[in-house]
């Protein structure tokens, strides 16, 4: 039951981030909150569909996140105008709603480029040892003088920034980047 | 509920993840894993989303065919194949077309392009006379070899893609820019002026632009194909005395066939006309083609020759983006998608590579049900099998999701695993 819904989330749900992003960008003034409403939106959703699957998956991923940005607004009473008064945020069906799924191969093949060249070099080296060559986490290491955990962490912050990079063009703030590569260049140095 | 920050639930599902997909992963790990995902929904929906680009990133492996490197590629040289760089000809300068993909390479190649037209410009200013006699009597002949791509600036400011094995000759003077195809395909993007019409000379045909990119090639004798993606241009028979029957005006996304019967426009949508010239990017895309139609133009690009011995093989039903000079991983393709055999010809002089029917006997009911299932969900099969057409029966796919993902494309280096 659990692996069919998962199934069904990944192919119904997350396609539709990279316009869902853009609509919250537009509604929701807190750039810094928006990954917490994407992340307690999809939560919702999956909560939902754990007791019955709803019809338009994308529809019902819009409205829940403009339900759970309406709780917001009470429970902080913190109202912002542009939320509370653009129609925009109340019709977003109306635009929001292009059919994703027929986005041609090239083009996404495209977006993966682009978000894969942002990567931290190191990040892109490992990505491309890793996914691409098909090297053994642990020649990998040897390669390039590091530990296997230390791959494990650029492939870890690798693919959030992936996801990332994919849903908005928007950079990471700096700060959270560097944090999960810092910590490796010690390793490197000591066993080079 | 937990208070768990979004950005920590993400931090640790992505360690999971990762480790997940190591070479080391217990069943011990495997459960408690398991049990992570079960603890929250927030867990849950953080992981599947990773998970996602994780997989997503698996088509890495499309752009990387063709780089034998074990380090990437800098940042945007994507569009370059490693066989753009070995360029024999001096003249030309290799080039990537999408320039937000290919921003490095680009900017030295339009740098090189603006000092070659500051100096030509210099001497056209100084010594007319000499420019003229230099271009306006004799031109000059660029071509490429079987693979290469080329990428030629002009003393106008236009620019002119050369595609494999193609040669031009191009004439500047003071009243008219004379191209002329010899061989292959090329694709100009003409600088506007008025005064100088631009025109691309192929077999009997004239093509006419102002200020306008589109694209011409040759097919066997006279016969050519034009593609237009800006602008219009007009297309001519040799002796425009013949009257205007054979004269045409092509707009953006029109796909104009020439022969000695006459000329045959397709209006497409202009993605549809741009990806016929997916080439300037090396890439080949295939909607719904023949597989032998497929082997021609493979066959373009490459000295390796496929030949198809059965014409029931020819006329099964591919789709795929492949790079234009990856011809094992086509080949890789066929056998592993296929069950077709693939072996190299007897007469070693010639380098052919013979596609045989081993194995089809059984195979061609069997090739129109065969699955392409997903194995797990974002998994994209590495082809779609669109059945032989003397096939009564569309193909059999396990379910309607399945079969929507296998009208999704490419990916040919999964099946090198």
């Amino acid at each position: 039951m659990s692996r069919a819904l998962d199934a069904w989330f990944t192919q119904e749900i997350l396609p539709h981030e990279e316009s869902f992003m853009r609509f919250l960008a537009r509604v929701w003034p807190h750039r810094d909150e928006h990954n917490d409403i994407r992340q307690e939106a999809y939560t919702r959703v999956y909560e939902a569909a754990q007791v019955s699957l709803p019809q338009n998956a994308k529809a019902f991923l819009f409205s829940t996140a403009r339900n759970l940005m309406v709780d917001r607004i009470r429970k902080e009473r913190i109202v912002s105008i542009r939320a509370a008064g653009d129609n925009d945020f109340l019709e977003v069906l109306i635009d929001e709603l292009t059919p994703e799924k027929h986005v041609s191969a090239g083009q996404e093949l495209a977006r993966l480029a682009r978000a894969y060249d942002r990567l931290p070099a190191r990040c892109r080296e490992v990505f491309w040892m890793r996914r691409v060559k098909d090297i053994p986490q642990k020649e990998v290491a040897a390669r390039l003088g590091i530990t296997e955990k230390a791959i494990e962490r650029h492939l870890a912050i690798g693919t959030r920034l992936l996801a990332q990079y994919m849903s908005v063009n928007a950079l990471i703030p700096r700060q959270e980047r560097q944090p999960h590569i810092q910590p490796q260049q010690q390793d490197e140095q000591g066993k080079r | 509920m937990s208070k768990e920050s979004a950005e920590s639930i993400e931090k640790a599902a992505s360690l999971w993840l990762v480790r997940a997909h190591s070479n080391e992963w217990s069943a011990v790990e495997q459960s408690a894993l398991e049990r992570w995902l079960a603890a929250a929904v927030e867990h849950r929906v953080a992981y599947l989303r990773l998970e996602r680009a994780w997989q997503q990133s698996d088509r890495l492996r499309a752009l990387g065919a063709g780089h034998a490197s074990l380090t990437p590629p800098p940042p945007g040289a994507w569009t370059l194949t490693p066989f753009f760089g070995e360029s024999e000809q001096t003249q030309t300068v290799a080039r990537p077309v999408d320039t937000r993909v290919a921003p490095r390479r680009a900017r030295t190649a339009l740098a090189l392009a603006a000092s070659l037209l500051v100096c030509v410009a210099t001497a056209w200013y100084l010594y007319p006379e000499i420019l003229a006699q230099m271009q306006g009597a004799h031109g000059t002949s660029y071509s490429t070899p079987i693979g290469g791509l080329a990428y030629v600036p002009t003393s106008d400011g236009s620019r002119i893609t050369l595609n494999t094995n193609s040669a031009i000759h191009v004439a500047m003077t003071q009243s008219g820019r004379q191209i002329q195809l010899e061989r292959g395909e090329a694709f100009f993007e003409v600088a506007r002026d008025p005064s100088r019409p631009f025109r691309v000379g192929a077999g009997t045909r004239t093509i006419t632009a102002l200020g306008t990119a589109f694209s011409v090639r040759r097919g066997v004798g006279n016969d050519i194909q034009v593609i237009v993606t800006d602008g219009t241009v007009r297309i001519d028979g040799a002796e425009p005395s013949q009257g205007t029957a054979d004269s045409a005006i092509l707009a953006a996304g029109a796909v104009a066939h020439s022969t000695s019967a006459g000329t045959l426009i397709e209006d497409k949508p202009l993605p549809q006309a741009e990806e016929q010239l997916s080439w300037r990017t090396g890439m080949l895309i295939f909607r719904n083609e023949s597989l032998l139609q497929a082997i021609q133009e493979f066959n373009r690009y490459n000295t390796r020759q496929l030949v198809v011995d059965d014409a029931r093989i020819g006329a099964l039903r591919i789709e795929g983006n492949f790079r234009a000079t990856n011809l094992d991983g086509f080949v890789h393709l066929l056998e592993a998608g296929f069950g077709l055999q693939v072996e190299p010809a007897r007469q070693s002089h010639q380098s052919v590579t013979k596609i045989k029917t081993v194995g089809i006997e059984t195979g061609l009911s069997s090739i129109g049900t065969m699955k392409v299932s997903a194995a797990r969900p974002g998994w994209r099969p590495a082809c779609s099998l669109m059945g032989s057409p003397d096939d009564e029966e569309p193909p059999h796919y396990p379910s309607d999701a399945d079969r929507a993902d296998c009208r999704m494309l490419p990916v040919i280096d999964r099946l090198g695993r």
